[in-house]
């Protein structure tokens, strides 16, 4: 079946790029109720996994701009909530250096640490990575070399 | 990017999380399915009910009394019966209240297709006298 598939690796994409578990689980569901609602205009120009990916990140987007918006007029972002969460909640397990990763990649562009997220984490390949942004690769590998570049500055400042 | 830093995963799920997900996505699923029914069938009742409202309003509204002729349509009338050579140009002076009205406009309806300055106009009259 479709969700028991592709589950784990819809919400570990979704996951790393809103932090928090119960946005991740909404942002999941949604992602596979709209493949189902449009699975017939499906074209099969590129693979299932491809376009339900597709989904997944245009649902992540929305949502983390829907909540950079809202949060205009709060004293607390959303990005600050995201970064209180890695250091606060049972759902995270990692050490300090990979929470100090995590707090920098939500310093990055989301469309940035996106990429960054397919491609180190995921280990997507360049190729899979523009399939899915419908980004050129020449602009991939530039943005992820730009993040890797201001990521270690800060882990590594000498 | 340098290897210092482990590529593991620190994001945890609770327990049994992926074993009840495919239930509660099939469930989303139908509710949006029924919401969508239901709001598809209050917009269809609304129609109706619009529709109804408007049919019994025609039905039950006294017709309006016929509007009184324009006077472009009496304009028409009187062209038609001159054109037809039942009244000619007197007759309808005579029906007039006030002749001098019409007969002013006819002039200046005349003369508007000829912009000739005082000068000219002196010029024009004397060759004709």
């Amino acid at each position: 079946m479709l969700v028991n598939h592709y589950q784990k690796r819809i919400y570990s994409i979704i996951r790393k790029m809103v932090i928090i578990h119960e946005d991740a689980d909404d942002l999941v569901q949604n992602t596979f109720v709209k493949a189902f609602k449009n699975i017939n205009n499906f074209k099969r120009d590129s693979s299932l996994f491809t376009w339900l990916y597709r989904i997944a990140i245009n649902e992540c987007l929305n949502f983390l701009e829907k909540k950079k918006k809202r949060n205009f007029f709060r004293l607390e972002d959303h990005e600050h909530k995201m970064a209180g969460y890695l250091d606060s909640t049972l759902h995270i397990e990692g050490d300090e250096i990979q929470l100090l990763l995590q707090k920098l990649l939500l310093k990055l562009p989301k469309k940035q640490r996106l990429v960054f997220n397919m491609k180190y984490f995921e280990n997507l390949s360049y190729a899979q990575i523009s399939e899915i942004t419908k980004t050129s690769e020449g602009a991939l590998k530039a943005s992820y070399h730009h993040a890797v570049k201001k990521i270690e500055n800060e882990i590594n400042p000498d | 990017m340098k290897n210092n830093i482990p590529k593991g995963n620190i994001f945890r799920v609770p327990e049994g999380y992926f074993e009840s997900l495919p239930d509660q996505i099939m469930a989303k699923k139908l509710q949006n399915k029924q919401h969508t029914t239901w709001i598809s069938g209050v917009a269809a009742a609304i129609t109706v009910i619009l529709t109804s409202l408007l049919f019994f309003k025609l039905l039950i509204e006294p017709t309006a009394e016929p509007a009184p002729p324009s006077t472009l349509a009496v304009d028409e009338e009187i062209e038609m019966l001159i054109d037809r050579g039942h009244w000619n140009a007197e007759d309808v002076l005579s029906l007039s209240d006030d002749p001098n009205v019409i007969l002013d406009e006819l002039l200046y309806e005349h003369w508007r297709s000829y912009p000739l300055s005082e000068s000219e106009l002196e010029e024009e009259l004397w060759y004709y006298y």
